[in-house]
């Protein structure tokens, strides 16, 4: 199967350091990445730089075979949707327009929201379990609700390859597996893939099957099995980490 | 208080129409409109309409669309609320080369030209400083060369000769009465409105952070330098149409929000009818409230507009 999203020999400066460097890596459809690596190694801008957000120092990416320089900004949102970090309101607008605006990449610029771009914006709002809640102003929500807002919006732009910067953040317990498990149904969708970054190995280990670990000198990548393991979790966080089988799959904590 | 926006546009246009009959129709000459509509007017009534209220109605409609609508543009470049189109110091630059202008003895076109020419520069002198992409940046750029324009001012005021103060600090209040010529004002708007138009809903979503915006298809670099371009030659165009008028770049596109109208491609023309509207209604208040004399429409302006933004911050739902 060919690759969703491909780098090759792909360097990415982060700062003073890299983020990556000499990294190859083939996405396929399917396919549920986790990026993990201790805060401020980078991981945040890899993920910009995958979907052409930054520069990359030296190497290529790829997006369904093209060259991601290359393309437009347009047609590589049609493909490449991120969650972002953090969502900024700098002005008053409603959960429904907020949510709308995924639309963007599919309308031409002197076209307006269809119904039907409005019954996709329904759609997500409902899948994220904010219905009800389509004309509150969205500086009104909680942190947690803006989260799931931020996620309906990337839902109906409705991308191929979803670039996910740790999708859990501000969400409680419920939501964090809700939205997890959301995502991982999406991925079943023909043609979807996502890469993720997250904080907890055990989150990966129940949700990602393809793992990505971000270290000071290097990387690691392969399969959940391969690469999540007491040693390189150690490793990688400066901390011994232990594990037990847990019923979704190893459940990892600090020993 | 929240409207459909369509209902506001169309609102709003008949609002400016209805802002420019009236204007044509106050001072201290009554003109007939009968006699106008049915042709048997005398040449001195439709000389007073067309060769001083029609223009002077016309620069004030067109410089209260530009500021408004540059307001509304200059806030989602710099991604503050509180931004307006003199927020980069570009009155100041604009006033500082017109009161120059004026001791140098220059007449009113020369002058206009000045302030122009002031305006250009100073936005360029903010663009050459910071960068335009880097916002927390051209922001502190502009505001620190503001202060040093009020510096200047100040500076040529106070050694100016008495016979020009006077003059000199009307077109710093901003005023219509110099009748320069209202092609560039037009022309303006026509540029504001086309180029603006197609990327409208690309600011809806600049609006909300240029990452978000990259990652929806927006090419953020592009649009970004096209709106500072735009507001640069707005403001400049409205400077020198009718020296610096301030606050309705800042108060239109905010009381548009507060009815609702948040959405660029609602509130680019929604303020340009706006701002035109109210600056047209203040200038027409200024030269008919105690005539002959005439005060200046700025101050006008921020008599009416500053209980009527406030009355409609108040009754709004935000937070």
């Amino acid at each position: 199967m060919t690759c969703l999203l491909e780098a090759r020999g792909l360097c990415v400066p982060a700062g003073e350091k890299w983020a990556c460097r000499e990294l190859d890596l083939c996405v396929r459809q399917g396919e549920k990445w986790g990026i993990l690596g201790i805060n401020g190694i980078g991981k945040t801008t890899l993920l910009h730089a995958l979907c052409g957000l930054r520069q990359a120092q030296n190497g290529e990416i790829r997006l369904k075979g093209r060259l991601l320089s290359k393309m437009k900004r347009r047609d590589i949102a049609r493909i490449a949707g991120i969650l972002f970090q953090d969502s900024e309101d700098h002005f008053p607008a409603t959960v429904l327009e907020t949510t709308l605006i995924g639309r963007h990449p599919h309308i031409s610029p002197w076209q307006w929201e269809s119904i039907e771009d409005e019954r996709i914006a329904r759609e997500s709002i409902k899948a994220v379990g904010l219905s009800g809640m389509e004309t509150r102003r969205a500086d009104t929500l909680s942190g947690g609700e803006r989260r799931r807002l931020a996620l309906a919006t990337l839902l109906t732009q409705d991308p191929e390859l979803y670039l996910l910067d740790e999708p859990t953040n501000h969400l409680d317990v419920r939501h964090q597996i809700e939205m997890l498990e959301r995502l991982s149904l999406l991925a079943q969708n023909p043609g979807k893939a996502l890469i993720m970054i997250l904080h907890d190995p055990s989150l990966a280990a129940r949700f990602c099957d393809r793992i990505l670990l971000l270290f000071e000198d290097g990387h690691l990548l392969g399969s959940r099995e391969d690469i999540l393991t007491e040693a390189n979790l150690s490793r990688l966080y400066h901390c011994r980490i232990a594990s037990v089988e847990g019923p979704h799959g190893k459940i990892f904590f600090p020993a | 208080m929240v409207m459909k926006p369509w209902k506001i546009l169309i609102g709003l246009i008949l609002v400016a129409a209805a802002s420019i009959i009236l204007a044509l129709g106050s001072g201290s000459i009554r003109i007939g409109w009968a006699e106008i509509l049915s042709g048997k007017a005398s040449a001195l009534d439709y000389e007073l309409l067309l060769h001083l209220r029609l223009p002077r109605a016309i620069n004030a409609f067109t410089t209260g669309a530009l500021l408004a609508m540059s307001g509304a543009l200059m806030q989602v470049l710099l991604r503050n609320p509180l931004a307006d189109p003199y927020v980069l110091g570009l009155s100041g630059g604009a006033s500082v080369a017109a009161i120059g202008a004026m001791i140098l003895g220059f007449n009113a076109t020369g002058t206009s030209i000045g302030a122009f020419c002031g305006a250009m520069l100073s936005m360029f002198l903010v663009f050459g400083i910071s960068g335009f992409d880097r916002q927390s940046r051209l922001l502190l750029t502009g505001v620190i060369l503001a202060s040093g324009w009020g510096a200047l001012i100040t500076l040529i005021l106070a050694i100016s000769p008495e016979a020009q103060l006077r003059g000199m600090l009307f077109w710093l209040m901003g005023n219509l009465d110099n009748a320069s010529s209202s092609y560039p004002g037009l022309i303006g708007l026509a540029a504001g409105l086309i180029f603006t138009l197609p990327i409208a809903r690309d600011l809806n979503i600049l609006s909300k952070g240029d990452h978000l915006a990259g990652s929806l298809g927006v090419h953020v670099s592009r649009v970004r330098l096209q709106i500072y371009v735009l507001c640069a030659l707005l403001t400049s165009i409205a400077v020198m149409t009718a020296g610096s008028i301030g606050f309705v770049g800042l108060i239109v596109p905010h009381s548009l929000r507060l009815l609702g109208a948040g959405d660029h491609r609602i509130l680019l023309p929604g303020a340009a009818f706006l701002g035109g509207a109210f600056l047209v209604l203040a200038d027409t208040l200024a030269r008919t409230l105690i005539a002959p004399q005439q005060l200046p429409a700025g101050v006008i302006m921020a008599l009416i507009g500053v209980p009527m933004f406030l009355y409609l911050l108040a009754k709004s739902k935000m937070p």
